[in-house]
């Protein structure tokens, strides 16, 4: 009966969702690039095509050998492409997991608990705040150095405060409501009450955070590349590849155009999922 | 009205001495150490030592903390190790470059997406709304450096109308500008949008035009001074996203700013002015928050009347 419940409330949200033609546009653009991304290995060769360099062929316009052109050391720009959604999107999810955990502890930490240890978890996040977040995050890179795991970890430290301070407004509305009372009357245990009416209740706005964060993330990693302080070359990555194409910029455009594009088009269908789950949740947010 | 600005003055200070600590304590893990820095790979083991000491690097973390804010205090931010200057005396002259960038980003955030919220708000579902919420929805995802790539390879490269490199002239700063401010505008566009379609329902709007007012009026007066109140707090927060905003920008441009000595300092492991160049920039950032609040009560009556009493 319960997981019958369950069920339906998560069709009644794909029923809302499916109506929304640019979100479903948007998760099917996502589903296509994470299917990219796993299968880049058959896709194409890595070390023939991503990093091999072949300079006989080099800065050559998009054709049906080199669908995206090939850029400055002959590198095929759409296997480079392929395997780049493999950073980009495992930064993306990367680092808003890592954020939607940390802060939700933190959050539901100081939600719950009020009081002082509320009053210090949010000052130290307000500290946190104060810092703009491309500033702290190339202060973080300095220190600890690039990769993909620390630029993860670092980009997770600029957006815990966003997601812990939703987070936590979040349950402190649920736990104000009767029916938490009626509950804590009826006699049930902080445990109990927690898992079963604070987070089920929680989830939603908690998911669509989440995925509304996800767009921002990858352009934040992008940039980090960009920088030159994220993934570093040869490694294919979006932002780093348009770094590397500036010195072309004029007599290959298509080496600024296709990355480019990539990025757009991935944080737009990011945005667009997001944007479509919130209206699925809650209609009158609608506007 | 005194009391709250005190009072809220007095608040920046622990957050500022957080900030430092954390900045502090993050630029602490950076490898290597400032004499073999400043004196280059070659120097002799026992030179680089002498200078560890001499800007006591040996020391532990909490003491060379509480030397750091004490000198701060009074102005001394150290000496870069790369110049052997303070650090302010770099970072300075750089900092009317960087705020003329932050602040026309601003000036374009507000006056593409305020009158493009309102337009599509006051008609809601016309074509002009769905196209300004299309051009949002484009914006937002748009990768500011890429936006500014395609910016010069249209205006500069293509159309020869517009420099890309440098800051020699006004005319050097309109790439930059835009490349900030438009992607930046997309969230004032859609925040402006959603409080004027609010505003718009409330009794208040309904009293005036049932009065006779002016549509005009009841728009521009009633409708937006209300509706405004959260865009201005999002303008302050396009603050510091532009500060951060900035590095990549003066890096693509080439213009001298403190972003570009921020990628350089970090570059050449320059620690006190990547920390002077994160601290000076955040405490730039939690003033204009505060001034942003103090805005707030200064329009909302209802605000004022908290702090009033």
């Amino acid at each position: 009966m319960d997981g019958l419940r369950e069920r339906s409330r998560l069709g009644e949200f794909w029923r809302r969702f499916k109506k929304n033609k640019p979100a479903v546009a948007g998760l099917a653009v996502i589903i296509l690039f994470t299917l990219a991304a796993v299968s880049a290995d058959f896709i194409c060769d890595y070390d023939l095509q991503v990093i091999g360099q072949h300079p006989v062929v080099r800065l050559q316009p998009p054709s049906a050998e080199h669908w995206f052109g090939t850029d400055g050391f002959g590198r095929d720009l759409f296997a480079r492409i392929v395997f780049g959604a493999r950073v980009s999107l495992s930064i993306g999810f990367g680092a808003a997991l890592i954020s939607v955990f940390v802060g939700g502890i933190l959050g539901a930490a100081s939600a719950y608990y009020g009081g002082r240890a509320d009053n210090i978890i949010m000052r130290i996040l307000d500290v946190f705040m104060a810092i703009p977040g491309m500033l702290l995050l190339l202060a973080i890179v300095a220190a600890f150095g690039t990769g993909l795991d620390k630029m993860m970890l670092a980009i997770s430290v600029i957006s815990v405060p966003g997601f812990a301070r939703i987070i936590r407004s979040v349950i402190l509305t649920i736990s104000g409501q009767e029916f938490i009372k009626a509950a804590k009357a009826c006699g049930s245990g902080d445990l109990r009450i927690i898992l079963r009416h604070i987070l089920p209740n929680a989830m939603g706005p908690i998911i669509v955070n989440f995925s509304m964060s996800i767009a921002g993330l990858i352009l934040v990693g992008a940039g980090l590349s960009f920088l030159g302080m994220g993934i570093q070359p040869p490694n294919p990555e979006w932002g780093a590849m348009l770094s590397e194409a500036i010195p072309y910029i004029s007599d290959a455009p298509h080496l600024i155009l296709f990355p480019g594009f990539a990025l757009l088009i991935c944080s737009l269908s990011m945005n667009l999922i997001g944007d479509g789950m919130r209206d699925a949740l809650d209609p009158r947010l609608k506007n | 009205m005194y009391k709250y600005i005190s009072k809220r003055l007095l608040m920046l200070i622990p957050i500022l001495l957080g900030v430092v600590f954390i900045v502090f304590f993050i630029m602490s893990f950076t490898p290597g150490n400032p004499g073999r820095i400043a004196l280059g790979m070659n120097a002799p083991q026992e030179a680089v030592d002498k200078y560890n000491q001499e800007v006591g690097y040996d020391r532990p973390f909490l003491v060379k903390y509480a030397d750091y804010v004490i000198h701060a205090v009074t102005g001394d931010f150290g000496k870069s190790y790369r110049s052997n200057k303070p650090v302010f005396s770099e970072l300075l002259p750089r900092f009317p470059k960087t705020l003329l960038i932050v602040t026309l980003t601003i000036c374009v955030i507000g006056l593409v997406g305020i009158p493009l919220g309102i337009l599509s708000a006051i008609k809601q579902y016309s074509v002009a709304d769905v196209s300004v919420t299309v051009f949002a929805m484009v914006l937002a995802a748009i990768p500011q450096f890429w936006f500014a790539l395609l910016l010069i390879l249209a205006f500069s490269l293509r159309l020869g109308l517009l420099p890309s490199f440098g800051s020699g002239s006004l005319a050097h700063y309109i790439l930059p500008v835009l490349a900030m401010g438009l992607p930046g505008s997309a969230g004032v566009m859609r925040m402006t949008r959603s409080t004027m379609l609010e505003s718009i329902r409330e009794d208040y709007v309904r009293t005036a035009r049932a009065k006779g007012v002016p549509e005009n009026v009841v728009i521009w007066k009633h409708a937006l001074k209300n509706a405004l109140l959260p865009v201005i707090t999002m303008m302050g927060m396009s603050f510091g996203l532009s500060l951060g905003g900035t590095v990549m920008i003066e890096q693509i441009f080439g213009i001298q700013g403190i972003g570009k000595l921020m990628i350089l300092s970090i570059v050449a492991k320059d620690q006190p002015m990547v920390m002077a160049c994160t601290v000076f920039l955040a405490t730039l950032f939690c003033l204009i928050m505060l001034i942003v609040d103090l805005l707030y009560a200064f329009i909302d009556p209802r605000v004022k009347a908290q702090f009033v009493k």
